[in-house]
């Protein structure tokens, strides 16, 4: 018997007026795709008009979502172009997507052993860096986003973790093992060879 | 599994800390409208399927039924506590006549209330923020709707709970008003309902049909002709709303926060001078307590001791950056 993706599932039961999908896919994805678009825009009130323009267009052609990307990638190549669409508009060029250079992320990543730069250029790379690292947990399935943030960030232990998720433990500690290797992976991607280098030295 | 590695990601993740998440009152204005898109495409979708099998008429009855006789239809009135007095004088239908409410009461379903001589303001229990002009009287229906007897009453959203649908719905003698997330002015006088939107987008059902409103826009409802016009956010004529607005104390707040409710409650647009700036006013707290007589000059005491500076023009609040001298 074939195996529907979550996320397939969830846009049919969308399709099918299901309310409960519904908010379940608003739930799921508007504070991760806000985030997304806050990166690359400098105007608040852009950013709101443009995720709502996504999810608006989203669910007009959630019909043609076919499941061969996360629904999450579907929806970030939708705000990608409203976002080009929005700086054609304003006859502006579009920013980096996440503008941190190599030599920028290797500073950072030796900063975080300083104890805390007073430079404020150097504030403002870690703040870049910051939002390069929420990017990367905001990519990652949100089930193994929210473990790493729930263990790193909040201290939660594997048992909280896994009550938190409705697991056993050793799941819970499979997904942990899981998320740290897709976030090593994501963030390599982006950081490219300093940062890989950085995270296996 | 490399354990050094493993610290690694456990120091980018301290570095980065919580993932931010955007205000209630963006998020619940985004979801009313992608909510709204949704279901008016699913029924769209729906309805040509319906329409294949050639019952379109049963299908418009359903359409409304559904969607016009609930917004027509009186609201059952809710047994129990709904709101609060927050500031101002009100006063309460009672047996005996009308008596005085005290500040921080709390007032029940089906309550009918009145201001006489100065405006109150009522702290909904779902965080919506209403404000009662003077002379003006209202009666308490539901969590979501209240219905304006005369008078006026301005609505804020803004810090509301994230729930679906409208925050609140306002009965009037002429119809219904429906917010999608936003911040309003109904005004009801013989034989006739004013919207005023400053923030948003409202919806206003009369027994002609229905027509939308976003910022800067107004609907006159006069004798059963549906007239539009146009309002400035930031015209005097909303001052009234701040005598009764809810305190904001800056002690401990995010910088974010407080350009947000100034902004807010002085009808402009909040612009950040780059993401920087902005990412930099979630994370950065205000010490002290500023008692200040208008939101303008809160910002100015308030962002003395930060490193923000501020640019107040007539439609828009620019943050950025103070710049070294």
């Amino acid at each position: 018997m074939p195996v529907i993706h979550p996320d397939k599932l969830l846009t049919r039961r969308m399709q099918r007026g299901d309310q409960s999908a519904f908010d379940e896919f608003f739930k799921a994805y508007f504070s991760r795709l806000y985030r997304f678009a806050r990166c690359r825009l400098d105007d608040e009130d852009a950013v709101k008009d443009i995720v709502q323009k996504t999810l608006v267009r989203a669910v007009a052609k959630v019909h043609t979502y076919r499941g061969e990307a996360a629904l999450f990638t579907w929806l970030c190549r939708l705000c990608r172009n409203e976002i080009s669409d929005h700086y054609r508009r304003a006859g502006r060029r579009a920013g980096h997507e996440l503008p941190l250079d190599d030599l920028e992320v290797r500073g950072v990543l030796e900063s975080l052993d300083d104890g805390g730069s007073e430079d404020p250029v150097r504030s403002a790379e870690r703040l870049q860096l910051v939002l390069l690292i929420q990017g990367v947990v905001d990519h990652l399935p949100a089930r193994q986003g929210n473990a790493l943030e729930w263990k790193y960030v909040q201290g939660l232990s594997v048992e909280e973790i896994a009550a938190r998720l409705e697991v056993s433990h050793a799941a819970a500690q499979s997904l942990l093992a899981r998320a740290r290797q897709s976030f090593r992976d994501g963030f390599a991607a982006l950081g490219q060879a300093e940062t890989d280098l950085f995270l296996k030295r | 599994m490399n354990a050094q590695s493993d610290d690694n990601i456990e120091r980018l993740l301290k570095l980065a800390g919580p993932r931010p998440e955007p205000s209630a009152a963006v998020r619940d204005e985004v979801y009313a409208a992608v909510r709204q898109a949704w279901e008016s495409g699913h029924r769209r979708s729906r309805n040509r399927r319906t329409l294949a099998f050639a019952v379109a008429a049963t299908v418009v009855v359903a359409v409304f039924i559904a969607w016009w006789l609930p917004a027509r239809s009186p609201a059952p009135v809710f047994d129990g506590p709904l709101a609060q007095l927050d500031r101002g004088e009100l006063e309460i239908s009672a047996d005996a006549g009308w008596r005085p409410v005290a500040t921080g009461d709390t007032l029940d379903g089906g309550a009918v209330l009145r201001t006489v001589a100065d405006p109150a303001g009522l702290a909904m229990l779902n965080g919506v923020s209403l404000r009662l002009g003077r002379s003006s009287q209202i009666e308490l229906l539901t969590p979501r709707r209240v219905r304006l007897h005369g008078g006026r009453l301005y609505a804020d959203t803004a810090g509301k709970r994230f729930h679906a649908g409208s925050a609140i719905e306002i009965e009037t003698p002429d119809g219904l008003v429906r917010d999608v997330g936003t911040r309003f002015e109904v005004r009801v006088e013989p034989g006739r309902t004013a919207v005023r939107v400053r923030d948003g987008v409202v919806m206003l059902a009369t027994g002609s049909g229905e027509a939308a409103a976003g910022r800067g826009q107004a609907l006159l409802f006069d004798n059963g002709q549906l007239e539009r016009d146009v309002v400035s956010p930031t015209s005097p004529d909303w001052s009234w709303t701040l005598v009764v607005a809810p305190h904001f104390d800056t002690d401990g707040r995010r910088v974010s926060e407080l350009v947000d409710w100034v902004a807010r409650e002085t009808g402009r647009e909040l612009r950040y001078a780059d993401a920087l700036v902005r990412n930099s006013a979630v994370s950065t707290r205000i010490h002290g307590s500023v008692n200040a007589a208008s939101p303008e000059e809160t910002l100015e005491l308030a962002l003395q001791t930060t490193r923000f500076s501020f640019d107040l023009q007539e439609m828009a609040l620019t943050i950025d950056k103070r710049r070294e001298e």
